[in-house]
């Protein structure tokens, strides 16, 4: 029987030790860490403006991560087990990264198609303004000219503007201000064009 | 042997019993620990996906107050779940947690597809603004040439400029800064909007129309009565009547001032003068530089008093005099070729008419003849938009703010 209690008593201590290293359990700092740093990188990566979805699921995640570790720490001390947030704090780190990627790429991409944009404005407004200097003049034609000067104003009005707006990266703005000029600056060059055909300048 | 032997043999059964019970106990606790729980072993993702999918439509703006409350239904269901299958006697039933699942997804679908249908009709209504914020431009710019819109073409550009934006950013799906550009656009259009309805109002005005036509009824009737030609020139449809007896001959589309509409009040105005005239002089090639031309009397003593008048008031700049020249000429090209103020006929128009038309001949020039004119047609549309702009304002747009912003 000496043997039956010797052996109980040894079972009871390594469940009591067993149960005390394993629910002496540390909080994931260092994770958590990580996953915060993961976040920050993302939105100065610009992920609030070009991957906003992502961004918000890593923050969801990290939130969930959160509420994770709230409940260990409430849970009764040989109990407590923060493998599930550590797990959680991972896959933050995770979509961070990936929101930290799609957003860089989506900002190239804008930047590269707002570029674009301003470039065509641009050389449609220089055509414009060349073309402007050769349209027809006369008596009649006062009404016409004026107007195709007002377009052509509010064009290098509207393309002075975008330069600002280039430097502040808002590139979707970029993107509709050049796109007005160019539809203006096509008019113009569209009238031009259409009047000095009229006045037998160029053949039809 | 009996007392000696039963003694160890009851601390023995103590001693199993014991264990026995604390084996018991610990395999109890083992069981209650590692039992597979009812619930989900992860809470479901689908509704956390919902959220971000609604979130991330735009919903969280529009609908702040019904997606904070989602919001928080999806939190404490998380929180409740967690709580519940970490307890050894739940106190809620499975079944009970999925009940409350599908509520709240049902309710999160609810509202995605309300504000999917709000997005849509505001998208809508963008859209239909646009085209007719586009066509009030067109309107106006289709007035250039008659309505003077010198000084002003810039500012009805930069409305077009902006409306330009908010179709690019309507394309981009960036909704969040539409009703601020459509605001400027309207702001920079209504100067001219009420430029326009001011010096157009005259052709749907019926005292002017029955004057008009007073002075018409009487040149006609002089032509009836000595038989000579007159003249009459209608400025809403742009037309020149030749009458001959009383009759209408002939008669053609002309231009006028590239402020036509107006009646003439100074030089430079562009504008057309109205009233009865009479052909002063013919002048032939050489005697003019717009191939051949009729002078007319302009002005007349009625004219004159009517400027001194308005220059007394104030209303007439301060270096500009009365102005003069005013003909009926030739020009090379077709129409829509608007003048300073006088009527211009083709030159082929002009060789036909010389021989018919004799020096005194009566030229009447009037704004309309009819109340419904294509001027008082485009200014009804141009007033009917206005004043529908104005029931209507921008201010109860919903607000559309793109997710990160």
């Amino acid at each position: 029987m000496d043997d039956i209690s010797t052996i109980i008593r040894t079972g009871t201590l390594v469940i009591v030790c067993g149960s005390l290293i394993w629910g002496c359990a540390e909080k994931p700092a260092q994770v958590t860490d990580q996953a915060l740093q993961a976040i920050q990188a993302a939105k100065e990566a610009g992920a609030m403006e070009y991957a906003p979805e992502e961004l918000r699921l890593a923050e969801d995640e990290y939130q969930k991560a959160q509420e994770e570790i709230t409940t260990q720490d409430n849970t009764f001390v040989l109990t407590r087990n923060y493998d599930g947030a550590k797990v959680i704090l991972t896959k933050v780190v995770t979509d961070a990264e990936q929101a930290k990627i799609k957003a860089v790429t989506n900002k190239q991409q804008a930047k590269t198609g707002a570029e674009a944009s301003m470039a065509l404005a641009k050389s449609m407004l220089e055509e414009a303004k060349n073309r402007l200097v050769q349209a027809p003049r006369g008596k009649g034609t006062q009404a016409d000219l004026q107007a195709l000067h007002g377009d052509l104003q509010a064009a290098e009005t509207t393309f002075a503007e975008i330069e600002p707006l280039l430097a502040k990266e808002d590139f979707l703005g970029v993107k509709a201000k050049a796109e007005s000029v160019l539809a203006l600056a096509t008019r113009v060059n569209d009238q031009v064009a259409h009047a000095m055909q009229k006045a037998g300048k160029v053949k039809a | 042997m009996a007392e000696q032997g039963s003694g160890r043999p009851l601390a023995t059964r103590s001693s199993f019993w014991l264990a026995t019970g604390a084996l018991l106990l610990f395999l109890l606790f083992l069981y209650l620990w590692l039992r597979p729980s009812d619930f989900p072993q992860a809470f479901p993702t689908q509704i956390e996906y919902l959220d971000r999918q609604i979130w991330a439509a735009g919903i969280a703006d529009q609908f702040p107050e019904q997606y904070a409350a989602f919001h928080q239904q999806v939190l404490d269901l998380r929180n409740r779940w967690r709580e519940e299958s970490r307890r050894w006697w739940p106190s809620w039933t499975v079944e009970e947690f999925t009940e409350s699942y599908h509520q709240l997804m049902t309710s999160g679908a609810t509202l995605q597809t309300a504000a999917g249908k709000h997005k849509t009709a505001f998208r809508d209504q963008i859209q239909n603004i646009l085209k007719h914020e586009q066509d009030q431009i067109t309107r106006l710019r289709d007035l250039n040439g008659l309505f003077d819109l010198r000084g002003r073409q810039t500012a009805l550009s930069h409305a077009e400029s902006l409306l330009a934006q908010v179709a690019s950013f309507l394309s981009q799906d960036q909704l969040d800064h539409i009703p601020n550009l459509i605001r400027q656009a309207q702001d920079a259009m209504e100067p001219i909007e009420i430029l326009a309805i001011q010096q157009m109002s005259r052709y749907a005005d019926s005292q002017h129309i029955g004057q008009w036509n007073r002075w018409v009824t009487e040149t006609i009737n002089l032509s009836l009565q000595t038989g000579k030609p007159v003249i009459v020139i209608i400025k809403a449809s742009q037309e020149f009547r030749l009458y001959q007896k009383g009759h209408l001959r002939q008669h053609f589309s002309t231009d006028l001032g590239f402020s036509g509409l107006q009646d003439k009040r100074y030089e430079g105005d562009g504008a057309t003068p109205e009233g009865i005239f009479h052909i002063v002089q013919k002048k032939t090639s050489g005697e003019t530089k717009f191939y051949k031309a009729f002078m007319l009397d302009f002005p007349t003593p009625l004219h004159q008093r009517r400027f001194q008048t308005a220059k007394a008031r104030g209303l007439i700049p301060v270096n500009r005099g009365i102005g003069g020249l005013i003909e009926i000429h030739g020009q090379p090209s077709g129409r829509n070729n608007p003048t300073n103020g006088c009527v211009a006929l083709e030159n082929s128009i002009m060789d036909k008419l010389f021989p018919l038309i004799p020096l005194k001949t009566p030229v009447v020039i009037v704004g309309a003849l009819d109340p419904v004119n294509s001027v008082s047609t485009a200014l009804a549309l141009i007033y009917e938009h206005y004043t529908n702009r104005k029931l209507s304002p921008l201010s109860s747009f919903p607000s559309f703010s793109s997710p990160s912003r």
